[in-house]
Order: structure tokens, then C-alpha cells, then sequence
């Protein structure tokens, strides 16, 4: 099975090497998508045939991103793919366990779920259960952790996974897609590393958030 | 005459002026020029001659003509406010698209 992972990156400069790096280890190719950084990143990614770097000229947002590295993947024949964040949050060497439950054809799509520890900011921490309540309420899909970015799926369901939301509502669309098309979904616990930011998502994506979902049950 | 009236009347110059301004630019097509300039002259007769427009002030139930004027309006404006929104998502998609597809290619061409 032919594997990448997606990273989709913002003026991620001091991560950026060390996480494509790490995930190269784990995966066939990295896709580094540079969403419009004031710096491109491409200048701070080491030369790898790993290593494939593509570069928004503006910003389109975390979702629209993660669209170009599937269909780079898509276009290059690849069978699954993997989102990871370029902020270092998540462990690469988690990447395995999380494609187990495709490479077995146990599953279309596998969530990473993080748990909650005590570094994790109070306003995270509401969010993550405010969200996974109002998606099981509405949809009846149960996921742990909605608004966690590690998560693979196979190719072949792209069609019935493939998200509108261009920003950071996309993680909670590819859950309600998942659910309303009835995939084969998992859940494998992962850790994550909580670095100096929670500047990733604000509350105000969170409200957005929350109006997608009412959103998308009336659709 | 009112001020509120010669108010108005210059508005209506200063609008009219600026759609041949822009039909002049080739930034309006003929239809969207003449669609605004009959605009301008309807508000025009309505403010000239305010009883002009009785027989809609009667049979909307409406009582004073600078509340048809208003009304109008809003209706006007919630039409303008929804054209603008299909159009910013329409062109939203388009420069995702090209912005996305510009990053294809700019890599497919280097390998």
C-alpha cells in the first residue's frame, strides 16, 4: 500500500524539517502543502525525494490545504493517506498504528484521539466535549475527539469523505461525511504534545464550528 | 421644495454621473447602465412628485410616501447584499481553485 502523509503548514518555520523528517520515516511521501507562509517553507524542508513541498500563493485555510495534498496524492496514484499537524503536536511515530486498521482493511477511516490531560487548555477541553456531544446527538456518529488533526484514510472513499469547508470546521465535516455515508471508521488513542501555542484555533472558529454542524443536519 | 428633496435630487445627479462614469469605463455592460439609469430616475420622479405613487401608497396600505421610498429601499439592499454573497463565494471557489491548481503545477512542472 502506497502511503503519504499531508502536512498542512502555516509560517510553521521551526517545526516544519523536524516533523516531515519524522513522519518520512513512516510513509512512502511527505506533502509539505506551504498555505501561503510569509516565508516559503520550502527554503526550511531539507532536500528529500521524500519530501514534496506545494506552495499556496495566499492563504486558503487549513481545509483547502489538505484538499491539495489529496489530490496531489490522488493525481500520483497513492492508496492512503494521513493528516498530521506541523506544529510537532503530534508523534510520527504514531503514523503506523493509525494505518494498521486500513493496511488491515478493518477500516476506511482512522481518527487519532487524543486524550485529555491536564496541559490541556480548559477552553480545549469544553470545545472537544460541547462538539462530540452535538455530532453524536445530531449525526450519531460517536467519535472521542472531533476537532483532533491526526487521522488517515483510504483514497478509494475520498469521494464520499471529500469536505467544503475550506478552514478549520473541515475536521468535524470529515467526521459527519464519515458517518452519513456509513464508512468503516476507528478510533486509535494517540499522545499529544502541547507546545507553547494553542494558537491554532480560536473561539471564534469554535462558534463556527458549531453553526457548520446545525448547518449540515438541515442539508 | 423640501430640503430633504434637493438632498435627494443631488444624490440622484451624483449617481447618474457616476453609472455613465462607469458605463464610459466599459465597467457596465448597456443593460446594467440603463437598469441603473431608469433606478435613478424613478427615485427622481418619486421625489419630485411625491403623489405620483398613491395608487401604490393605496394599495400597499402605505402612508406616506418617504416610507415607500424607505421600504423599497430595504427590499433593494436585501437583494444587493445576496447577489454580493453568491458572488464572493463563486469568486471564493475560483481562486481556490486556481491558487490550488497553480501549486499542482508549479510542482508537476519541476519534476
Amino acid at each position: 500500500m502506497k502511503t503519504a502523509a499531508i502536512i498542512p503548514a502555516l509560517n510553521e518555520i521551526n517545526n516544519i524539517a523536524s516533523v516531515a523528517i519524522a513522519a518520512g520515516q513512516y510513509v512512502d511521501k511527505v506533502i509539505v502543502v506551504d498555505d501561503g507562509s510569509a516565508k516559503p517553507l520550502k527554503q526550511f524542508l531539507p532536500l528529500d525525494d521524500k519530501i514534496i513541498c506545494l506552495r499556496h500563493r495566499i492563504n486558503l485555510g487549513k481545509g483547502a490545504a489538505m484538499t491539495t495534498g489529496v489530490q496531489w496524492a490522488i493525481s500520483n496514484k497513492f492508496d492512503a493517506v494521513i493528516f498530521i499537524d506541523a506544529d510537532g503536536q503530534h508523534h510520527p511515530d504514531e503514523i503506523a498504528s493509525i494505518f494498521s486498521p486500513i493496511m488491515n482493511n478493518d477500516a476506511d477511516v482512522v481518527f487519532g484521539v487524543r486524550s485529555v490531560h491536564q496541559q490541556m487548555p480548559l477552553i480545549a477541553k469544553f470545545g472537544k466535549v460541547l462538539l462530540t456531544t452535538l455530532v453524536k446527538v445530531l449525526f450519531g456518529i460517536k467519535v472521542s475527539d472531533i476537532l483532533s488533526g491526526y487521522r488517515a484514510f483510504r483514497l478509494s472513499v475520498y469521494n464520499k469523505l471529500a469536505w467544503e469547508s475550506a478552514r478549520y470546521a473541515v475536521e468535524t465535516e470529515m467526521i459527519v461525511n464519515a458517518g452519513k455515508n456509513h464508512l468503516r471508521c476507528k478510533e486509535i488513542p494517540i499522545s499529544t504534545i502541547y507546545n507553547d501555542k494553542y494558537r491554532g484555533m480560536t473561539i471564534l472558529d469554535g462558534i463556527r464550528i458549531i453553526f457548520n454542524i446545525l448547518v449540515w443536519r438541515l442539508r | 421644495m423640501i430640503g430633504i428633496q434637493i438632498g435627494a435630487i443631488l444624490f440622484v445627479i451624483w449617481m447618474t454621473y457616476f453609472s455613465y462614469l462607469h458605463y464610459r469605463r466599459k465597467e457596465f455592460g448597456i443593460y446594467e447602465y440603463i437598469f441603473w439609469q431608469i433606478l435613478w430616475i424613478g427615485l427622481v420622479v418619486v421625489v419630485i412628485y411625491p403623489h405620483s405613487v398613491n395608487f401604490i401608497l393605496n394599495a400597499f396600505s402605505i402612508n406616506r410616501t418617504f416610507d415607500f421610498v424607505v421600504i423599497v429601499g430595504i427590499i433593494v439592499l436585501f437583494g444587493i447584499t445576496f447577489r454580493n454573497y453568491v458572488l464572493l463565494r463563486r469568486m471564493e471557489r475560483k481562486l481556490e481553485n486556481f491558487v490550488r491548481q497553480d501549486a499542482l503545477r508549479d510542482k508537476n512542472d519541476k519534476e
